[in-house]
């Protein structure tokens, strides 16, 4: 996947260029990204094959954290729950995120400024801050219960600890990321795109449909992807906000390592959760094409 | 370089390109050389590292405890945050120490032990004789415990509230919105004894009937709080009506005003041990420094900071009777709490744990 596009020449340049690490310029490139890879070897990839192999040694070699992962319902269940609950963020940020986006590109202007600093103010504050206040506004004598109250609502229904807050939440902590990500490509875009399409009879609606919206889909796989593995790790946000049934396997995980010590048994829930995460990004690459639109 | 570098300033008068890059090959090299300079430093002048929690835990800390011995002894003191189990099993592990004194659970103490992970105490510097006999024991000494009370909102019930577990169970009798524990070691007893086992006779737990009386109470429970700052708000913004809460945070609360009454009937209280790493260059001096921290007079200072009840009862002389009513192990509370068995919880946390999670999320 990257090497094809880290190599656009080679597509075009027959069997010469499909062996790329021959000509000169690319052996200087090796010695440029050695520094990156041995960084990413020495922090990233040497402790996650650590983590792997704990998964499989500790407390004796066998496969015995993952008899114990797969026989108890609650861990596919908990890991269920937490990628049907990021799908769910993702595409609640999208929706939300898009048109946001869109009305900072296309308006710009003095609200498009305002927007974005609303947005970034937002990123730039405390995620537990966030939540915190988020058990203020929507609690039992918060502005929304009485909001409810008011408009006659009796008994008023609760919003807070279940699946309705946390989702909240969540999607409140993340947006930025989604917008930030749809605006960096949407910037890109050439204006002259939309007015050639004009000129040539499309209406605005078509203009967006054919030409802006296509342009504007590597920031929507950004920002989707950004959102959705971030939200796979999160799980202080659903402890605070959430009820009992919004268990994420990141909280079980952190749970299993800081206070039960069950080291090994950890390490295999991440590799499972890894692997699944994975697994999930390679059939989303099959179906939406990951590198074409990154391009 | 330090001589060149100046010479280059000098002749050109102000930072040319050179002595900027001379400044930063220096600064580089200081980098890398960190953790080679700092534990060189560490070897030199005595320090030792105390893992600890931030915040006002800290500040009572370094206000009763390291303040004072740096005085007394010399030895630098530096806390280490937050506490985390997971850290002192790695750094015994590994031989690569990042602290050398931490305050555990006495269950938790088992865990360590099974790992290996607790240097044993070194009896010259911690005299058998100097403690209550119920104090040392599992590689660790006790220093004060914190306690989970049942409290309740006075507004709420006005002509009185719930006693026991078993009037918190009793929805009939003290409607209000119930708030619960996430901690299975705690729900569990408090389970058992709403169902009517007598506090002394709770160990070995009775899991299986426990579970069922959990059952009676899920559905009426608001919310499962995890985090002591959570269950402050909790109860500030009125969220709840009752709940398990710390004796320290609870105490908090009443502080800043919160109408919260406190039971002291059959509180479930923690012990915290002084514990050292295993295997510590710093060993003997991390002793000493527990030794210093026990004496009445500093551990005084702590417990009344931060409403934790001292086990050595000494502290008490130097605490105000008004604070001290607040503790789990005053004269007057003690005899009504009940104390965990280290050993069932240390050997049965991680089955406990699954099945609780279990329960929870059907």
């Amino acid at each position: 996947m990257s090497a094809t596009s880290a190599t656009p020449a080679g597509a075009s340049g027959g069997r010469k260029a499909s062996r790329p690490w021959r000509s000169r310029g690319n052996i200087s490139a090796w010695t440029l990204s050695a520094p990156a890879v041995l960084f990413i070897a020495v922090l990233f990839v040497y402790p996650l094959l650590d983590v792997v192999v704990i998964s499989f040694t500790d407390p004796t070699l066998s496969l015995v954290n993952y008899r114990e992962f797969f026989s108890s319902p609650l861990y596919s269940r908990v890991l269920g729950n937490t990628f049907w609950f990021a799908f769910m963020v993702t595409v609640i940020c999208l929706l939300l995120g898009y048109p946001m986006a869109y009305v900072v590109v296309r308006y710009g202007g003095t609200l498009g400024f305002a927007l974005l600093l609303v947005v970034a103010m937002s990123f730039w504050t405390s995620f537990l801050v966030r939540t915190y206040s988020w058990l203020v506004i929507l609690g039992s004598k918060g502005p929304v219960t009485k909001l409810l109250d008011w408009v006659g609502f009796d008994p008023v229904p609760q919003i807070l600890f279940n699946s309705f807050a946390t989702t909240l939440g969540m999607v409140h902590i993340l947006i930025p990321y989604m917008i930030m990500s749809i605006y960096a490509a949407m910037q890109k875009i050439d204006p002259n795109h939309l007015r050639a399409a004009a000129s040539l009879g499309a209406t605005p609606f078509q203009g967006f449909r054919t030409v802006f919206f296509p342009l504007s889909l590597p920031g929507v796989v950004n920002g989707c992807t950004l959102v959705f593995i971030i939200c796979l790790g999160f799980y202080v946000t659903p402890v605070l906000l959430g009820g009992p049934r919004d268990q994420m396997i990141a909280g079980l995980i952190g749970e299993q390592i800081e206070e039960l010590l069950e080291w090994g048994f950890a390490s295999a829930m991440a590799v499972v959760l890894l692997a699944t995460t994975m697994a999930l990004l390679a059939i989303y690459n099959r179906l939406v094409g990951l590198d074409k639109l990154w391009g | 370089m330090k001589e060149s570098t100046k010479a280059t300033e000098a002749k050109s008068g102000g930072i040319n390109r050179r002595a900027f890059i001379g400044g930063g090959v220096a600064a580089g090299a200081i980098i890398l050389g960190a953790p080679y300079i700092a534990s060189k430093a560490r070897a030199k002048t005595k320090t030792i590292y105390i893992n600890t929690w931030g915040g006002s835990w800290g500040k009572a800390e370094a206000e009763a405890y390291y303040k004072p011995y740096e005085k007394a002894s010399g030895v630098s003191v530096k806390p280490i945050t937050p506490v985390s189990f997971a850290k002192m099993k790695a750094q015994v592990q590994s031989g690569h120490y990042e602290f050398d004194v931490a305050g555990m659970g006495r269950s938790d103490s088992i865990r360590g032990l099974n790992d290996n992970l607790l240097e044993h105490i070194h009896y010259d510097i911690i005299r058998l004789t100097d403690y209550p006999p119920d104090t040392i024991g599992y590689n660790g000494i006790s220093r004060h415990s914190i306690s989970t009370n049942l409290v309740y909102n006075k507004t709420k019930f006005p002509n009185g509230g719930p006693q026991s577990w078993a009037d918190y169970w009793n929805v009939e009798k003290f409607p209000g919105n119930r708030g619960a524990y996430k901690d299975v070691a705690r729900m569990v007893p408090f389970a058992l004894l709403a169902d009517g086992v007598d506090k002394d006779k709770l160990y070995p737990l009775d899991v299986d009937r426990a579970f069922k009386k959990l059952d009676e109470l899920k559905p009426h429970v608001k919310v499962w709080w995890r985090r002591g700052s959570q269950s402050v708000q909790l109860v500030r913004d009125g969220e709840v009506d009752m709940m398990p809460m710390w004796n320290t945070r609870a105490g908090v609360a009443v502080e800043q005003g919160v109408p919260l009454e406190v039971v002291w009937n059959q509180s479930h209280m923690r012990r915290s041990n002084w514990i050292v790493a295993r295997g510590t260059p710093n060993a003997a001096e991390a002793w000493r420094f527990v030794q210093f921290c026990l004496k009445p007079e500093n551990l005084g200072v702590f417990c009344r900071m931060m409403n934790t009840g001292p086990w050595i009862a000494a502290a008490y002389e130097h605490i105000d009777e008004k604070k001290a009513r607040m503790m789990p192990t005053w004269k007057d509370n003690l005899p009504l709490t009940y104390q965990p068995d280290p050993l069932w919880v240390g050997t049965n946390l991680s089955a406990l744990t699954k099945r609780f999670n279990q329960w929870l999320a059907t």
